[in-house]
């Protein structure tokens, strides 16, 4: 036996999912453009009830079902590619932050257009050389000097710009980069917080699943990231832990927060998750740490040519051209203890004849040994650094070129790195984002199945109207 | 794949991005006509053409240094030239003064220019060229020859020439052979190049094995003080010494003629290294200008067409076609 109104009842249920479905496109299409949304799809479910539960159900082949029923309103998301794309995500940063500063110590280093530190120890070779032919003349002397005392301005000078650059990454790093992810850090909490209690009343809170996906998202460009989630008998079910390496920097289940900080140990720039010191993989602080600490070939394991290792180079060099030449000069030409103090000595800077021309007898007797000698000083191999001997001039010309090849290495990572981001993005997006086409049949398909639901409301309602107002009215 | 309206446009918008840059890129280089802006664009071949550069500008100061050497050269010919003349001038005297034609007063004024010929030779020996004593050997920032007050002889750097039995000054330049200095820091001779030249090779040096000087200032003045005292004994022989020392400035003037050759020579090898070097400069670094206008009016044409199909890509979707 059927129940009169059932068909009613059957038919309100196509015309209200057909209102939900044109509510969530109009949802889908609305946010189309927000960062971070995944498009939604209105999980739809016929309703079926049991013979023997219903006093008047129908028996045998006569069952029909109850219509349909929005089960819930789901988020379409690939997990699998979120751990991919913060994976990827992270890798490409560390490169990108390494090219973007590897840029800055190309533009105080680099050569190619501009005079450098190369030029002008040519500059200084070139004037000794006149010198030699035109010993005893002061005006020669004192070109020299000139050149020799803009050798040892320009040391300082790339000295100070590369502390520069590392000081101001220090700031960037200390004063925005981690105090936006201990903020982000603190987001995620709360929404933890938020959406476990969502579920808790059976919500599928979708929009708060976003803003967390964002969030960690985000936090994935900072550092190597591993989220993990809990299971549906977990009592921490909804909540997302973060772990950076071994470190817990969210743990839901002692409700722990870890809070970053910057600190720095004999030189080295560290940051800790409250007590713990973090290692990084990948991300932009290990791109920025590995700057600001990286020793290159003076550490003794294999290290990132960081700032440091520029650092240490011009320090050395400027010793050792201090070294060579007061030694035969027999007095000091240069004085200072590294790069940021090399300057020409006092006694040169008063009198531009202090440079000696020749160690056989008065000055300007016009011989020129001396300074034959400090050519061929200038021109011959040095044990300038540890692992480099060479001259000064191609010492300079190899920082030049780690630089440069550095940065050209890079640059090549981050874009082969980009690519593979880029590869992933538009997988997730392919997952998750919103298409106008599907939107737009969507849009006509709830809009159809509105009006026929509609429709065979009026069918039925006519039915009725035969029942009760035609029916059995003969020969009246 | 499923394709989505964002998907397109970041795509769009990236290959977009990508096309302008190419083409600014590009467009810097040609107002540079360079291959390169930057050693981190090209490592090799910027790093090959540092060393291109360092190259010709070594060509440039040794090209200068043999310069420099040179215009000494031709300083040393005009002075000996000049001696030559001297000597020649001398050698008539004598041989004038020297025949029995010849009275007492004839030989005194010959002996007057004799004497003449020497302050003339002194000048030319202590001569200045851009501040330095070019006939000082190695010291060429002190004069080289005095006279001595008590005998009227020449001295060399303090020391009577007669009594110089050998003397070895050099002075070096860099020329581009190598310069090298041994472990005593000594610089290697055969790595550089010497201009030293001293007046003692030209004016002569020490006496001969009959104990009569070789020097040709102090010749004239023996034979100036015979004329003056009109005293002829051994005046042949005398006259003979003197031609021996006027033959040997001949031999100096050949000496400093070859080496101005041998600058000539060097300086034209040095520019046709220098001509090498900058045509490979121009390889490693130089754009061709057809080359470089060719790439840019492609890289020009896909921006115009990535810009085009963007008006036609970005627009439509199945919205577009609802009634």
């Amino acid at each position: 036996m059927r129940p009169t109104f059932s068909g009613f009842e059957i038919v309100k249920s196509g015309i209200q999912s057909a209102q939900v479905g044109l509510d969530v496109t109009g949802k889908n299409i609305a946010s189309m453009g927000a960062e971070g949304y995944s498009r939604r799809v209105v999980d739809q479910k016929t309703v079926y009830y049991s013979s023997s539960t219903y006093k008047y159900a129908p028996v045998g082949g006569q069952r029909l079902g109850q219509g349909v029923t929005i089960d819930k309103i789901v988020q379409i998301r690939d997990k699998f590619l979120d751990i991919r794309f913060r994976a990827a995500n992270s890798e490409y940063a560390d490169f990108a932050k390494k090219t973007e500063v590897l840029e800055s110590i190309n533009d105080i280093l680099d050569e190619t257009t501009n005079d450098g530190l190369g030029v002008l120890i040519e500059e200084f070779y070139e004037r000794l050389q006149v010198l030699s032919t035109n010993t005893g003349k002061i005006e020669f002397a004192s070109l020299v000097r000139s050149s020799a005392q803009k050798i040892t301005e320009t040391v300082n000078f790339y000295y100070g710009k590369l502390q520069q650059i590392s000081e101001l990454e220090k700031v960037n790093l200390e004063s925005i980069t981690i105090l936006d992810i201990n903020k982000s850090l603190q987001e995620i909490t709360e929404l933890n917080k938020t959406i476990q209690n969502e579920e808790l009343v059976g919500n599928v809170p979708n929009d708060l699943y976003d803003a967390r996906n964002l969030l960690l998202d985000k936090l994935s460009k900072y550092m190597n990231i591993e989220v993990g989630e809990y299971g549906d008998d977990s009592p921490y079910k909804g909540a997302v832990s973060v772990k950076c390496g071994d470190t817990y920097l969210i743990d839901p289940s002692s409700d722990y927060t870890a809070t970053l900080k910057m600190e720095e140990d004999a030189g080295k720039v560290k940051i800790f998750a409250d007590t713990t010191e973090l290692v990084f993989t990948s991300g932009e602080i290990k791109g920025t740490l590995d700057i600001i600490n990286g020793e290159g070939s003076f550490a003794g394991v294999e290290e990132f040519n960081g700032i440091p290792y520029y650092l240490k180079s011009l320090d050395n060099f400027a010793q050792k051209f201090a070294e060579v030449f007061n030694g035969l000069n027999g007095g000091d030409l240069f004085v200072g203890n590294d790069a940021s103090d090399f300057a020409i000595s006092d006694e040169w800077l008063a009198d531009a004849n202090f440079l000696k021309v020749t160690t056989e007898g008065s000055q300007d007797s016009g011989k020129n040994d001396n300074v034959l000698r400090m050519l061929y000083a200038l021109d011959s191999k040095q044990q300038i650094t540890g692992s480099f001997e060479g001259t000064f001039i191609e010492f300079v010309v190899t920082l030049m070129a780690d630089a440069a090849i550095d940065k050209n290495f890079y640059t090549d990572r981050a874009s082969a790195s980009d690519t593979v981001l880029t590869t992933i993005d538009n997988q997730r997006e392919s997952v998750k984002g919103v298409s106008l086409n599907e939107e737009t049949v969507n849009m006509i398909k709830y809009q159809r199945a509105f009006e026929a639901s509609a429709r065979v409301m009026t069918a039925l309602d006519e039915m009725l109207d035969i029942i009760i107002n035609r029916m059995g009215v003969v020969g009246r | 794949m499923r394709l989505t309206n964002n998907i397109i446009s970041k795509n769009y918008l990236k290959s977009l991005n990508k096309s302008l840059t190419e083409m600014n890129d590009m467009n810097t280089l040609i107002a540079a006509k360079r291959k390169y802006m930057r050693f981190s664009d090209d490592p090799v071949s910027a790093l090959r053409a540092m060393k291109v550069r360092q190259n010709i500008t070594r060509i440039d100061v040794y090209t200068e240094n043999l310069r420099d050497a040179d215009d000494i050269f031709s300083q040393y010919e005009s002075v000996i030239s000049n001696v030559n003349s001297i000597v020649s001038d001398a050698l008539v005297q004598v041989s004038q003064g020297m025949t029995g034609t010849s009275d007492e007063v004839a030989r005194q004024t010959i002996a007057k220019s004799l004497e003449a010929f020497q302050d003339a030779i002194l000048a030319a020996v202590n001569t200045q060229f851009a501040g330095k004593y070019i006939f000082s050997g190695d010291t060429v920032g002190q004069p080289p020859f005095s006279i001595d007050p008590d005998t009227g002889k020449l001295l060399y750097k303090g020391d009577p020439v007669d009594n110089i039995t050998e003397f070895a000054e050099k002075r070096y330049i860099d020329i581009g052979l190598g310069l090298g200095v041994d472990e005593g820091g000594d610089v290697l001779p055969k790595t550089v190049w010497d201009i030293a030249v001293s007046g003692l090779d030209l004016l002569g040096y020490g006496v001969d094995e009959e104990g009569y000087t070789k020097n040709l200032y102090n010749m004239l003045g023996i034979l100036a003080e015979k004329f003056e005292n009109n005293d002829m004994t051994d005046i042949d022989k005398l006259y003979e010494k003197l031609q021996k020392i006027a033959d040997n400035v001949r031999v100096q003037y050949v000496s400093v003629g070859e080496k101005s050759e041998y600058i000539k020579f060097f300086v034209d090898r040095l520019g046709s290294e220098q001509y090498n070097l900058m045509a490979k400069q121009t390889r490693l670094e130089g754009l061709d200008l057809a080359e470089g206008i060719t790439k840019f009016a492609n890289l020009e044409l896909a921006y115009n067409a990535c810009l085009q199909i963007g008006t036609k890509i970005l627009q439509p979707s199945l919205l577009d076609f609802l009634k």
